[in-house]
């Protein structure tokens, strides 16, 4: 890639003045983090359950 | 804790793999405002970006395990926000509800002169040089996808690259 036209896109974003990203959406952010990785994690427990344990049938 | 401040780029997904979740806070603080500032460039709306950053860090944290560490994590990320942000829009065109016109009011009062002048030029390019600048530079495609995205010709898309970036240049420098 041109180096000096990336320059430039840098330059332009960098002009946009964009304010940073508050506190309340990285607070939102890691919550749905946690909730996922919890998430992730039950189902890792879960899926190392031997399925056998989860069958109610009556067969011999 | 270990100290992630200085944990590289790697270290830190190597560590959010393993479940370290607080390794997360940092690869979100290193690059928040980078996704949000490229989110803007291609929405150019402060609350839809906003959203999009949100969304983009979802999935980021469900797809990291996929990142392959054969290029710079940055280069993954941005390209995963550029088509984020392009298939928001593509979405919303498609239902009516993007015109692809942004209003003329969204720069912040308080911003400096050159950084409403900014504004005002990225408000007056189409929503297709936008979208041809942030998949070259944001989302770092090739010109060769580029053309078969916007199903035009490789040269063509090199001029109209080159073009918009003499145009940036010559309003905004540097």
């Amino acid at each position: 890639m041109n180096d000096d036209e990336q320059q430039t896109f840098e330059y332009v974003l960098d002009s946009l003045d964009i304010p940073e990203p508050d506190q309340t959406t990285k607070n939102k952010i890691m919550k749905a983090v946690y909730f996922l990785n919890v998430a992730k994690e039950v189902g890792a427990f879960h899926a190392s359950i031997p399925r056998t344990l989860f069958d109610d049938s009556n067969e011999e | 804790m270990p100290s992630y401040e200085l944990f590289t780029d790697n270290e830190l997904i190597d560590a959010i793999n393993q479940g370290n979740i607080n390794a997360f806070e940092f690869l979100y603080d290193r690059y928040t405002s980078k996704v949000l500032k490229r989110c803007y460039f291609i929405c150019l709306n402060l609350e839809t970006a906003r959203d999009l950053n949100q969304e983009i860090w979802v999935k980021v944290f469900l797809h990291l395990h996929t990142f392959k560490k054969e290029a710079a994590f940055s280069s993954w990320l941005y390209r995963l926000t550029t088509n984020h942000c392009l298939n928001y829009i593509k979405s919303k065109a498609h239902t009516g509800q993007w015109s692809g016109e942004i209003p003329l009011n969204e720069p912040r009062q308080k911003s400096p002169a050159a950084s409403i002048e900014v504004h005002l030029l990225l408000q007056k390019l189409s929503l297709e040089d936008r979208t041809i600048l942030a998949m070259k530079f944001l989302g770092e495609y090739s010109y060769e996808e580029i053309s078969a995205i916007c199903k035009i010709g490789v040269s063509a898309a090199k001029m109209r690259v080159s073009r918009l970036i003499t145009k940036l240049r010559e309003e905004v420098g540097p």
